[in-house]
């Protein structure tokens, strides 16, 4: 691939670049407000001051490709996000709720997140990036990184059109994945060599680390346990609303069948003596993940959203991940890669029919 | 008048079909009580010719004779008088569909005699009654080591022919052995392994996949002993004669001409070959020598299901052209469907087939319990057969007033349309009938089979409430047919249906009709190529009804069964067509050796068509390879066998002394053709046999080969090496495949098959209306292509013969509100029915205007939907749906589960 070793204090010029040359329309990149990290839609770049201290910020608020979901337009957008938010957002321009020309994916380099409201409160603490030293640091003061990240073996930016990965101290390596990537930093005019930014090793280690978390996460061996799980859910769908790979236009939970009312749930209970309230509970997140099964990145946006702190996260991404292994499919990995469930072979999944 | 079909087994069940539904009157004649023959004998082909039996039974068209024989014939064709069991029958010509008896001498040599030891079709019932641990009949011990003898009964001195079944049925009986058993080791003792196709890939499973061991020896003896069977064998490996011991063995025993073949021949005036079978000729294989008097299936060579079907779709359409069409088609009639109101009024029908569910399930009491659930108008719980079953469900809309119908009874396979038309003849629109099978999937499956069927009935009542009519349009049917291919299969495709009375466009991408039939001078029989060439260009360019064009290429196919359209551009032609149906035969293609043992660069080397050409067979020696290695196409076939052989014969006879070799891995000289090979050994060709492993290799004049029988290399100096080179499929397969949604399998188009493993539509392809015959389904010999370009044409007038089609009922609906226009369905749709649409939506933002409007896309259903649901499965909003399975209806029924 083709890229350039930069500093910190180079991202501003080439951020600002990207709008000033026209190269996009508009960009979505992270803002700072005091302690707090969010995104910004900018189309003057006068309003982007030293990204550096803000894209690595290890805060999750919400999905960057959530925001641009149904971005259909031809008015081209840049996002710079975590790689989980690129994913979600190559997923959603499979399934055409985006269109490819019209974006321009930026990928940074990610360590982990916490959840904004952690960050926030830990601000002086865990500061505007982090490392690996340091989040094992910060662990041993109760900050806790968001449990997603903690199973996350694929933080580093490799998805995109362009990727922001960090080198030592101040250094970080910008490079294009793509021909369009590749076509934008040549309108910036940079220098641009071969780099190799494979770093097999290091994801390795990343994905090691993450399956151990995973296997150390309470396992739901039963109907009964998801049950007792999902008590709490008030189906304020919540959940459905912040992820991003969740895109009907009209969900079928806010239709009449599947969100019963008056009559309609006296006479469920009629049928059945009783039925759990609020009603759909079950069946609505054993619905979301089935749903979500292919597609899911993982970012974890669904357990920050619930209002009643249930740990999403042991439900959403550790099913979806099992079933992708199935199908030997990483969402968001390639663009050009058909969703499992559209292509068809005479032979597959024999292994599991035995089972 | 109409027409008589003798034998009631699976030839004669798909004749009388073909027939009745084209409107002729069919006496359907069938010395046994029960439809089926052999056949139903099987358990995997039973369940899949039950429908086809349902539907003979219920044929307005067809006459059945159960329990009746032929006593006599006279008359000609166009004007036969019958006498069946006492009665007369007038018809204007006949189908001999007598099928086939299985080899009852068994040798003691195989055991036979011992418990253990049992012929196949035993064996099959054995497995087919199997609950539990496959045990030996002869201690109740389970079976760990079991082994399949082939050609038990045939390829031997008192049935000298090949019985071309066996070794697919061996292989289909194995693989649902080790479906079920998959630990029981199973050993198969073969000669050759004649299979093609799909068959084909099953015994490369069994090998690999299922691990089961393919020996090759020559038929080998079973020593009972205690407690086990000793198989000895040749093991060719070790070269040394070896013994086996196994629990129990089967024997794939040989088919014989029907028994009461003679009889019937003599009776019609039928003349039998040398073997007892009826006698046809290569170039007319559905004749007999008494005109009018056609022959079909296993009476006429042993063979398999597919063959014996493609062959009596073949005859049904030989018996059609002398016959007059008298009856009303069914389904054609005018429909006027009654007012079916807001309020359900649910009737429901309990069918007690025949006692088969009133063993277990108490179904007064269902009946009762039934009766006070809501919308329940009325329940009839006092029929016993089908036929009374449905006397009932008429009577109850007409005089009864309901306008849902519950239908409980066998299984929806056998009966479902035949109940939807009786509701629809009776004024009720057919898609307000809940079909429950109680016999299947309760009766013969639960304990508790009474409270299981009030709980199917209590789900059907309730999906029943919500289920709509669904309107279907009648559009007319286009009397026209395009056939692709101007070889012979094309050519006698086309000639069938014009002889019927359509119209055929005949489209040829050469200059010239005749395809690859030119490709030999003589037949396998010796026949002259050129003359039957000759009469059928000449009865093609003749023909009124047909239209040849030739240098032409069909392009931009649309629409559906009935009424097709496509743009024919060719020699001084430009045009749009429209027709009801489509027959491919667009034949195979030679590979070119290129290379191969060096092919091309030694003259010495040519391939076998090149050397019939040329016509030269003086060679002092001379080699035959056949089974060359190559991945694509079909490396060896019946046809490709035949051509060596009775080249290698050719050979002989022109010079006794020369020295012939045949290097080969299968000779699949089946059925008849058998007595070539023999005739050839004796004659004193020398076959020697190689593995694919060790490949025949040929350098300075020399051609070494391992032979694995001699278990030693062998060294020949051929004056000439003629190569027998695979079959490719048409080069324009490819395209035709996706113009028409028809898959392929290596190339070659692949016909619909209803149950796994089983082929009862040799020509139907899973596109309605198109139909696949001759050599683009698998390299075929010429009485081959014949018989199924017969059958391909039979199966198009069956649809021509109509006046109109209706749109399909059960397709897919989209919501375009909800719908988000993800497009996922679209790429699931197997037919390419759903596009999606690209639409403006206006922005509604103040101030600027830098973005004025955006777009949105959504999903359309166009033509071509055929209710597969895939898209509706998928659609995580409900947007796509399936009409007959909305989500409510699924609901409703789900709930009450």
């Amino acid at each position: 691939m083709k890229g350039i070793e930069q500093k910190y204090d180079d991202l501003e010029g080439l951020l600002k670049g990207l709008l000033e040359r026209g190269v996009v329309d508009c960009a979505v990149i992270p803002r700072r407000a005091g302690k707090a990290v969010s995104y910004m839609l900018v189309t003057d770049p006068a309003n982007i001051e030293s990204p550096a201290s803000v894209i690595f910020a290890p805060s999750f608020s919400v999905n960057a490709a959530n925001l641009v979901k149904g971005w259909t337009i031809k008015e081209k957008v840049a996002i710079v996000a975590k790689p989980c938010e690129i994913r979600a957002a190559i997923e959603l321009i499979k399934l055409k709720q985006m269109d490819k020309e019209s974006l321009l994916l930026i990928a940074v380099d990610c360590a982990g997140a916490y959840t904004n409201q952690v960050y926030r409160e830990n601000y002086t603490e865990i500061g505007d990036e982090v490392d690996s030293a340091k989040i094992k640091e910060l662990e041993g003061k109760g900050i806790k990184l968001r449990e997603s990240c903690t199973i996350c073996a694929n933080k580093l930016a490799d998805v995109g059109d362009i990727i922001i990965a960090k080198g030592a101290g101040e250094n970080v390596t910008v490079a294009a994945l793509t021909a369009m990537g590749e076509e934008a930093l040549t309108t910036l005019e940079l220098p641009l060599e071969d780099k190799d930014l494979e770093r097999q090793a290091e994801k390795e280690k990343i994905a090691s680390e993450a399956k151990s978390n995973l296997e150390a996460l309470p396992q739901m061996g039963s109907m009964d346990a998801l049950e007792e799980f999902l008590q709490d859910c008030i189906v304020c769908k919540n959940c459905r609303d912040m992820c991003p790979v969740c895109y009907c236009k009209e969900c079928f939970f806010d239709q009449p069948l599947g969100d019963p009312v008056g009559g309609d749930l006296l006479n469920l209970a009629e049928l059945r003596g009783a039925i759990g309230l609020p009603a759909s509970q079950l069946f609505y997140h054993l619905t979301r993940v089935y749903h979500v099964s292919a597609t899911c990145v993982g970012c974890g946006a669904c357990e920050d959203a619930c209002p009643k702190d249930i740990p999403l996260t042991r439900f959403y991404p550790v099913t979806t991940q099992k079933v992708q292994e199935m199908f030997d499919y990483v969402p968001g990995k390639d663009v050009e890669e058909p969703l499992p469930f559209t292509t068809y072979e005479e032979d597959e999944l024999e292994d599991r029919l035995s089972e | 008048m109409g027409i008589a079909v003798i034998g009631g087994g699976v030839a004669g069940i798909t004749a009388a079909l073909d027939l009745a539904d084209s409107g002729y009157k069919v006496h359907l004649i069938e010395k046994n009580a029960e439809l089926g023959g052999k056949m139903a004998e099987l358990a995997e082909c039973q369940m899949g010719l039950s429908p086809y039996i349902a539907r003979v039974n219920n044929h307005p068209n067809i006459e059945l004779m159960l329990s009746s024989e032929l006593e006599s014939l006279s008359g000609s064709a166009g004007n036969f008088k019958l006498k069946v069991s006492d009665k007369g029958v007038d018809v204007e010509s006949v189908v001999l569909a007598p099928g086939y008896d299985v080899y009852d001498e068994i040798a003691k040599s195989y055991g036979f005699g011992s418990p253990d030891v049992v012929p196949s079709l035993d064996f099959e019932g054995m497995l087919k009654g199997a609950s539990g641990e496959l045990v030996r009949p002869s201690d109740g011990k389970p079976v760990k080591r079991i082994g399949f003898i082939k050609c038990v009964g045939s390829r031997c001195v008192e049935n000298k022919i090949c019985s071309t079944a066996c070794c697919a049925y061996t292989a289909k009986e194995i693989w649902e052995l080790k479906e079920r058993y998959p630990d029981i080791d199973v050993y198969v003792f073969y000669m050759d392994v004649r299979v093609f196709g799909r068959d084909e890939e099953l015994v490369a499973d069994l090998k690999d996949k299922y691990g089961v061991h393919y020996i090759r020896s020559r038929t080998p003896e079973v020593i009972p002993e205690k407690g086990v069977l000793a198989v000895k064998y040749e093991n060719l490996e070790k070269g040394l004669l070896d013994t086996l011991e196994l629990d129990m063995v089967v024997l794939a025993v040989g088919l014989l001409p029907a028994k009461t073949l003679g009889t019937l021949a003599e009776v019609t005036g039928v003349k039998t070959d040398e073997y007892g079978y009826i006698e046809t000729s290569i170039t007319n294989p559905l004749e007999t020598n008494v005109p009018g008097v056609f022959a079909c299936g296993a009476a006429t060579a042993p063979m398999k299901v597919r063959e014996s079907v493609g062959m009596a779709n073949g005859a049904a359409l030989k018996a059609a052209i002398l016959s007059e069409r008298t009856e009303p088609i069914p389904g054609q009639e005018d429909r006027k469907y009654i007012e079916t109101g807001e309020e359900p009024k649910i009737g429901v029908f309990i069918c007690g087939c025949e006692g088969e569910v009133g063993q277990t399930v108490d179904i007064a009491a269902v009946a009762e319990r039934v009766k006070v659930l809501k919308s329940v108008e009325l329940v009839n719980s006092d029929t016993n057969t089908m036929q009374d079953t449905i006397a009932a469900v008429e009577r109850g809309i007409v005089d009864g007033g309901v306008n849902r119908i519950v239908f409980a009874g066998c299984s929806p396979r056998e009966y479902e349309d035949i109940v939807r038309d009786a509701c629809a003849s009776a004024g009720l629109n057919p898609y307000l009938l809940e079909f429950v099978n109680i016999r299947e999937q309760c009766a013969w499956a639960h304990d508790k089979a009474t409270d299981v069927a009030y709980g199917m009935l209590r789900m059907a009542v309730e999906r029943a409430k919500y289920l709509e009519d669904i309107q279907v349009e009648r559009y007319p049917v286009i009397p026209k047919a395009l056939v692709i291919g101007g070889g012979v299969s094309g050519m006698t495709a086309a000639l069938g249906i014009a002889d019927a009375g359509y119209e055929v466009y005949l489209v040829e991408k050469s200059a010239e009709l005749g395809g690859g039939l030119g490709k030999f001078p003589e037949l396998p029989n010796g026949e002259q190529a050129s003359e039957p060439l000759k009469e059928l260009v000449d009865k093609v360019t003749s023909n009124e009804r047909i239209t040849v064009y030739t240098n032409a290429k069909e392009e931009d196919v649309r629409g559906r069964a009935g009424s097709f359209k496509a743009h024919i551009t060719g020699d001084g032609v430009d045009e749009e067509i429209g027709f009801g149906a489509c027959v491919i035969a667009t034949g195979a293609r030679e590979y070119v050796p290129e290379g191969y043992l060096d092919y091309g660069k030694d003259n010495k080397v040519t391939t076998l068509s090149e050397f019939r050409k040329a016509g030269e067979y003086n060679a002092g020696t001379i080699a035959f390879v056949q089974d060359m290695v190559q991945t694509e196409g079909v490396i060896n076939s019946k046809s490709t066998s035949v051509e060596l052989i009775s080249s290698a014969l050719k050979v002989k006879e022109q010079n006794q002394d020369s020295n012939v070799f045949v290097l080969y891995q299968d000779i699949k000289t089946y059925g008849k053709w058998e007595a070539i090979y023999k005739d050839a050994r004796e004659k004193g060709v020398i076959f020697l046999r190689y593995d694919s492993k060790k490949v025949p290799e040929f350098s300075s004049g020399i051609l070494s080969v391992f032979d694995v029988i001699l278990n030693d290399d062998v060294q020949i100096k051929p004056d000439q090496v003629v190569l027998s080179t695979p079959m490719m499929p048409a080069e324009e397969n490819e395209r035709l495949s996706s113009m028409f949604k028809l898959p392929l399998r290596n190339g070659f188009f692949m016909e619909a098959q209803e149950r796994p493993k089983m082929v009862l539509t040799p020509v139907d392809t899973v596109n309605e209306g198109v139909f696949i015959c001759g050599s683009a389904v698998y390299p075929a010999m010429i009485d081959e292509c014949i018989a199924m370009s017969t059958a391909a044409a039979s199966r198009a007038c069956v649809l021509l013969a109509k006046n109109f089609l209706e749109t399909p009922a059960v397709t897919a609906v989209v919501d375009e509100q909800i719908c988000s226009g993800c497009g996922v369905c679209v790429d699931m749709c197997p037919v390419e029915a759903l596009e999606l649409s690209e639409e403006p939506v206006p922005v509604v933002t103040f101030g600027v205007a830098t973005v004025t409007s955006g777009t949105k896309k959504v999903a359309k259903v166009g033509d071509g939907c055929i209710g597969c649901g895939c898209c509706a499965s998928y659609c995580p909003s409900g947007a796509m749906s399936l009409k007959n399975f909305k989500d409510k209806q699924v609901y409703a029924q789900l709930d009450y589960v």
